[in-house]
């Protein structure tokens, strides 16, 4: 494979999986740079084992931030009195 | 002094994001009834404050980084973060990935076996064994949904602590959620097999290795 153009005149080089591996968890949160962001998003296009781990991440991400939906709500009556006398 | 209009609107405010104040204050204090105290002190920190606040879209933000001003100064002063800080920083970061161990097993989708098994009270016990300093930026990060940016406000560090701060973090945590896997039994029997892991994208990407047995 080739370094690529994406038409606007940014090269998008290609990584290896060493590379993309360090790039994974700033790109899940969403803290690289647009052409290093293009060069990762190339690579995993083309490469199912990276696609996996990079799947795998965004499961274990989810199972955390889940942790933060809970259907009722924990604001303690102590809050709720500090509110009302302020 | 607040107008009556700026009073309602604080208290949605803080309605809005208590949860979330309450979540991040028992993820620093691990015990519910100092949490409850560090909320209302930051509550009542924000409301002299709240006249002062100019840009509202970063209300939560302000809110969060009053919460930790509050628990450094209340809680650092009792001693209560001293061990926290000895445990915290440490560790090195080494390379441990819970994808790669469990890929290594050699069993059936073993990834997605685990995430099947994986309860929240597991995550969420293993988030709160970290050390503080990681604690705080995983709680910040994937729960809070902050932006590294945000966070080192928050936390007033440089954007690049943040960034170490939650890749240990992880790091942590994954080794915390292997040996969950490990307690699970989800590693099977193939316990000397390795997977070498080559780089061919859009080929055959990964090759399981069967160690001989002797």
């Amino acid at each position: 494979m080739k370094n690529s153009n994406n038409g606007k005149g940014i090269i998008i080089k290609d990584i290896d999986c060493e590379e993309a591996i360090k790039r994974l968890m700033d790109y899940i949160d969403d803290y690289l740079k647009t052409n290093r962001k293009s060069e990762l998003e190339k690579h995993l296009a083309s490469c199912r084992s990276c696609m996996d781990r990079y799947e795998f991440q965004i499961k274990i991400k989810t199972k955390i931030s889940s942790l933060a939906n809970k259907p009722d709500s924990i604001i303690s009556n102590k809050l709720r009195e500090l509110l009302d006398s302020l | 002094m607040l107008v009556q209009t700026d009073k309602t609107l604080f208290t949605k405010a803080v309605l809005q994001h208590a949860d979330g104040l309450m979540r991040f204050a028992v993820s620093l204090c691990r015990n519910d009834h100092n949490a409850e105290d560090l909320v209302s002190e930051t509550v009542l920190k924000a409301f002299e404050n709240f006249t002062g606040l100019k840009d509202h879209s970063k209300l939560k933000s302000w809110l969060y980084r009053i919460l930790y001003n509050q628990f450094v100064s209340t809680y650092r002063k009792n001693n209560r973060m001293k061990q926290v800080h000895i445990s915290g920083g440490g560790d090195s970061q080494d390379s441990f990935s819970l994808f790669e161990k469990l890929t290594a097993t050699g069993t059936e989708d073993p990834e997605k076996d685990f995430l099947q098994k994986l309860t929240a009270a597991s995550v969420r016990k293993a988030i709160e064994e970290l050390p503080l300093i990681y604690r705080q930026a995983i709680v910040l990060s994937d729960m809070e949904q902050f932006s590294y940016y945000e966070i080192a406000k928050i936390l007033k560090v440089p954007i690049g602590t943040v960034r170490s701060r939650i890749a240990r973090a992880r790091q942590q945590l994954e080794k915390a959620l292997w040996q969950l896997a490990l307690d699970m039994g989800l590693t099977g029997n193939k316990s000397n097999s390795k997977e070498q892991h080559i780089c061919t994208c859009g080929k055959e990407e990964t090759v399981k290795i069967q160690a001989h047995e002797k």
